[in-house]
């Protein structure tokens, strides 16, 4: 089993940078949806880190001839 | 997969959760206590205004001079707004409820982690920012 990690900056201007490591899939950006509902947040920006692309799981699949 | 985001939240706390809002004075060295309903000028005892709480040192357990209203605005949201002396103190009105919003959003945060299975690993306080780290074992 994995870990599963976020860490979160909270400023005092009101702006949250997030960061995770170890999700599987798009848990992570489901986590992050339901995190933003319950404490009122409105994403900003956000960006897949690089193991977003290394991942297995990625459920974009290409086959090439 | 893993990402990163940025996002806002608000600086004003609508309909705070009381025990939350407690949490989050807490953090800052207060305590609410509601059951003095008036807040006093740092040196002129004579001048009151009413508010619904007071906050008192957990240092020192003296009442402030800084009390706060639970006001309900036409959407029937609860807003919290501040009354005070800030005579004396390191930060104004303004600086002050921005500091404890973002206390607030902290506390907000670990509750929510907890009920989503995570531990916190950490949770560094610094004058204007706050680091929270929180972990699980995957599913």
């Amino acid at each position: 089993m994995s870990e599963e990690r976020i860490e979160f900056h909270i400023k005092e201007s009101g702006e949250i940078t997030w960061s995770t490591s170890g999700f599987h899939g798009d848990t992570c950006v489901k986590e992050a949806e339901r995190v933003m509902q319950a404490i009122g947040g409105t994403v900003i920006e956000e960006k897949k880190k690089p193991e977003y692309y290394e991942d297995g799981d990625n459920p974009v699949s290409v086959l090439q001839q | 997969m893993s990402n990163w985001l940025r996002a806002r939240v608000s600086t004003q706390i609508k309909n705070p959760k009381r025990s939350l809002f407690d949490k989050a004075c807490e953090e800052m060295g207060y305590k609410p206590d509601y059951t003095v309903k008036e807040v006093h000028g740092a040196y002129s005892f004579d001048e009151s205004r009413p508010v619904d709480c007071v906050l008192r040192s957990l240092a020192t357990g003296k009442v402030t001079t800084i009390g706060f209203h639970f006001n309900r605005n036409e959407k029937k949201e609860v807003i919290l707004s501040v009354t005070g002396d800030f005579f004396m103190m390191p930060y104004d009105g303004e600086t002050f409820m921005k500091r404890l919003a973002m206390h607030y959003t902290h506390v907000q945060l670990c509750e929510t982690l907890e009920e989503q299975g995570y531990t916190i690993e950490e949770s560094r306080i610094k004058e204007d920012e706050i680091v929270l780290v929180g972990a699980r074992m995957a599913a």
